[in-house]
């Protein structure tokens, strides 16, 4: 008896997986539970694990490949068992172009229905007949007049209820259905034979990085404004914790950790920059849920601190360390529902830069070098460490004052960042 | 003693034994922690003590009404003492029954605190435990008001009025929740003079308003003071200020019945990170913001009644080791043990017009019913039930009357699968029953 592997389903908004990279090969035995592969989203790796003990006899799929959700990826079973049973969805799968939509809405696999149309091509009725099931009596009458049926339901028993299909029909339908039945063939990258260009199709993490950079520069009014904090204190307070006893934890503690523990706790008093907006509703947030932007290996991550300003400096610290050490392989939820973003290039020796917004928040603050400012004392003109501090806000949300009021008493916090410790 | 499992759970409340025994039901190693006494408030001072005293007190007020059903009886005699003696002995036989459930299944129970070390570490005992996941079902405390004279002996909690030989022969409750509500038609009901206190300016407002109406209507022998508060309890007399006037009423016993708070200190809720502010904030899933660590039950402030408790237990446990599930709060049922009984499931007009939906109301009166006419003769009834215009869907069903919590689990049934009109009137009820009236109020629908 084969088993087949499917893609998994990973959220409501996800259509394609990368195959990351097959940690089992073509001939190996798997356990049930043992990991059978890595599969990358937008956003996060996840381990898949093997449903069934038995040999891995066939993969359809090698690591890179974009593959539709719910399509076959492998088959597991006894060596010599019949796997043709179990192939990936082909292009000659005969079905009504109805049927495509329906099951690509559905998640449903084209290739596990039986044709009932002219010459056993697979028509509507047959993907509806693997679906209706799932749905509620009233669900199902909202089907049956047309509606979308998503992949997914919140009802009793994972049934889909009528404000999943509701949910569904406003939700804008950007695929093309027939993508998510034609699994795409073309290899993740290739080079050309004879000159040096290199050429990577945009996927995975870098295709969702192209996507929203560019949309959050075409549909926001996106304003930098810059300013420096006298960094002394930040300094001092920063060579203590590394001084600090080993025992107490607490000399990991980063300059970036300090920053946006700064960030967090100045945020409190300014709701209008904690927040999000989107289809013209502006939503601020009583607690500040903190994205930090990473370099990962696999590109760009944001990783979201929740509560942040409720957490103690060593608590925050700890939990920036986790994502950090984690950003191949966070979760979904620890890279969503950020309400501001810090991103912090000072390491590089950049002085300033202008951050773009990570939509649908409305502000971004940018951290540059520490560099010496001369600032005019009583008698004599000082060279003072100063923090360069850039600060992005969407104009349609935030007008430059209170921005500025905001950069004002950031730069106030960490000026006088032992007395923010207080507060 | 083992230190590593697949799930630590601390607090044995409904919420927690719950989690332990569906977790061990599906092969996992539990350890259920808890510091005080298994089964948590449910059990010992919440929901089995009240119904039980209800049953008493029921039955009792049963029996000095029996004429109009051709039954004379001679002398009928409340006594609290047995009463509580029956109630202790049911408490004992629940919670050796929960132990014996989890035990069976290779639970372990321990009896001590417990303290979150880690995202998977806690202590307890002086020995770390680990596992790969943690509950928190650590429950909510009633909140004692700091008021003058709180500390007098006869003031109490449900914990220490549930364990009272002797029936007050006046009860002042503090508090305007449907618990409390709850507790004063009990203790009105066996004969005791019950008033009840509260600032909030109306009670139960979450509940259908004609229902409401009904309900206060019918327990006339329950003084109520809304809107008011109490400045001081001295010489077993509560005094009361309202903005209209302030008196004096007497009280053989004071019950603390407010607000109920989440337990959300003093086990390392903070070191792990875990958001916490008035309550432990859960996804649908009960997830905390933590990985691996979830929240059930009270603690979660989310919905604080004993079943809602079960349900996010077998919601965690399920997340937990693969199955697809999510708490839905709009079908938590709801019901008092009054006399007559209220009981809801789903949402009533007002919420569904809040939340935009289109809804036709059928309404009936229960005296309608054969049943309820049989069993209570002249006494008040209503069922009113909300239906979705667009779908024709059943989305709330409000009972007032008799027993009719009886029906709330049906009426939860028809509106987890969304049975529309048309769906129900196919249902087959027995005759003659209360349950016809689901069927009957439909009808109405024109």
């Amino acid at each position: 008896m084969a088993f087949t592997v499917v893609m998994p389903q990973q959220g409501n908004s996800v259509e394609t997986c990368i195959i990351y990279r097959w940690r089992k090969n073509v001939g190996e035995s798997v356990a049930k539970g043992e990991i059978l592969l890595d599969i990358e989203t937008d956003k996060a790796v996840i381990e898949i694990e093997s449903g069934v003990n038995g040999v891995l006899l066939e993969t359809y799929y090698q690591a890179g490949d974009e593959v539709p959700v719910k399509t076959p990826i492998a088959v597991i079973g006894q060596p010599g068992a019949h796997t043709s049973a179990a192939q990936p969805a082909a292009e000659t799968i005969a079905a009504s172009p109805r049927a495509r939509k329906r099951a690509a809405e559905a998640g449903v696999d084209l290739a596990s229905r039986r044709g009932t149309g002219a010459q056993g091509r697979i028509i509507e009725r047959d993907v509806l007949d693997a679906v209706l099931p799932r749905l509620t009596p009233a669900a199902r009458a909202l089907a049956e007049s047309g509606m979308p049926i998503p992949p997914n339901g919140t009802g009793i028993g994972g049934r889909i209820t009528t404000d999943d299909m509701l949910g569904a029909a406003n939700a804008a339908y950007s695929t093309i259905p027939e993508a998510a039945v034609d699994p795409e063939t073309q290899p993740a990258s290739s080079s050309h034979a004879a000159d040096e260009l290199t050429i990577i199709s945009l996927r995975g993490v870098r295709k969702i990085t192209a996507e929203r950079m560019l949309e959050s520069l075409q549909t926001s009014a996106q304003l930098t404004l810059t300013a420096s904090a006298d960094a002394r204190a930040l300094q001092a307070y920063r060579a203590r914790l590394k001084a600090s006893e080993s025992t107490l934890g607490l000399s990991d503690i980063s300059l970036n950790d300090l920053m946006l523990f700064a960030v967090a706790r100045t945020l409190r008093g300014f709701p209008d920059l904690n927040a999000t907006l989107e289809d013209d509703v502006i939503r601020q947030s009583a607690t500040v849920h903190l994205g930090f932007a990473v370099d990962s290996p696999r590109g760009l991550l944001v990783p979201v601190i929740r509560s942040a300003e409720r957490l103690t400096l060593q608590a925050l610290a700890r939990e920036s360390q986790r994502l950090i050490e984690a950003a191949g392989k966070l979760a979904p939820d620890d890279l969503s529902g950020g309400t501001f973003t810090v991103s912090n290039l000072g390491a590089f020796g950049v002085e300033t830069f202008t951050p773009i917004l990570n939509s649908p928040q409305v502000a971004i603050l940018g951290v540059g070098k520490i560099d010496l400012k001369p600032i005019q004392g009583d008698s004599e003109v000082q060279f003072i460490p100063h923090l360069h501090l850039s600060l992005t806000i969407d104009h349609r949300a935030v007008d430059g004052a209170p921005a500025a009021r905001f950069l004002q008493a950031l730069c106030r916090n960490i000026a006088q960042f032992d007395l923010l410790l207080a507060q | 003693m083992n230190t590593h499992y697949d799930l630590i759970i601390i607090g044995a409340g409904a919420g927690g034994y719950t989690a332990a025994e569906r977790a061990g039901a599906a092969g996992k190693r539990v350890l259920l922690i808890e510091k005080a006494q298994l089964g948590g408030v449910c059990i010992n001072v919440g929901c089995i003590p009240a119904k039980t005293l209800f049953q008493s007190a029921k039955i009792y007020r049963q029996l000095q009404d029996t004429e109009r059903f051709g039954v004379h009886v001679d002398s009928v005699r409340f006594d609290m003492r047995e009463v509580i003696a029956r109630k202790r002995r049911i408490v004992a036989q629940l919670r050796e029954g929960v132990r014996q459930q989890i035990e069976r299944r290779g639970g372990v129970i321990l009896q001590a605190e417990a303290r979150l070390t880690g995202r998977k570490t806690v202590r307890a005992d002086s020995v770390t435990y680990s596992a790969e996941r943690i509950l928190i079902a650590s429950g909510a405390s009633p909140v004692i008001p700091e008021l003058p004279g709180i500390d007098q002996p006869y003031v109490f909690t449900t914990t220490q009025l549930f364990d009272l030989e002797t029936l007050p022969s006046s009860l002042v409750i503090l508090g305007g929740t449907p618990i409390a509500l709850n507790v004063a038609s009990i203790y009105a009901l066996a004969g005791s003079k019950v008033t009840l206190i509260t600032d909030q300016p109306a009670l139960l407002p979450d509940v259908d308003e004609e229902i409401r109406a009904l309900l206060l209507r019918d327990l006339s022998a329950i003084d109520f003071h809304l809107g008011s508060h109490v400045t001081q309890i001295v010489d077993k007399s509560v005094h009361i200020s309202s903005p209209s006037a302030t008196h004096e009423v007497r009280a053989d016993a004071v019950l603390i019945s407010g607000e109920r708070a989440p337990n959300l200190t003093g086990f390392g809720l903070e070191e792990v990170g875990i958001d916490a502010d008035t309550r432990i904030h859960v996804d649908d899933y009960m997830r905390t913001n933590v990985p691996g660590v979830y929240a059930i039950g009270d603690v979660t402030g989310i919905s604080m009644w004993a079943h809602s408790a079960a349900r996010m237990a077998q919601v965690a446990v399920n997340h937990m080791f693969g199955t697809v599930d999510r708490f839905r709060q709009d079908t938590v049922p709801f019901f008092l043990h009054t006399y007559p009984e209220i009981a809801s499931v789903g949402l009533t007009e007002a919420a569904a017009k809040a939340r935009g939906i289109p809804v036709q109301i059928a309404r009936l009166p229960l005296t309608a019913n054969a049943s309820f006419l049989i069993e209570n003769d002249a006494q008040r009834g209503l069922c009113k039930m909300v239906v979705d215009r667009r779908t024709n869907v059943v989305i709330g069903v409000h009972l007032y009357g008799g027993e009719c919590s009886t029906l709330v689990l049906g009426a939860a049934a028809m509106l987890e699968d969304e049975f529309r009109v048309q769906d129900i009137q196919q249902m087959i009820f027995a005759h003659p029953t209360l349950s016809e009236v689901l069927r009957d109020t439909l009808d109405e629908l024109r």
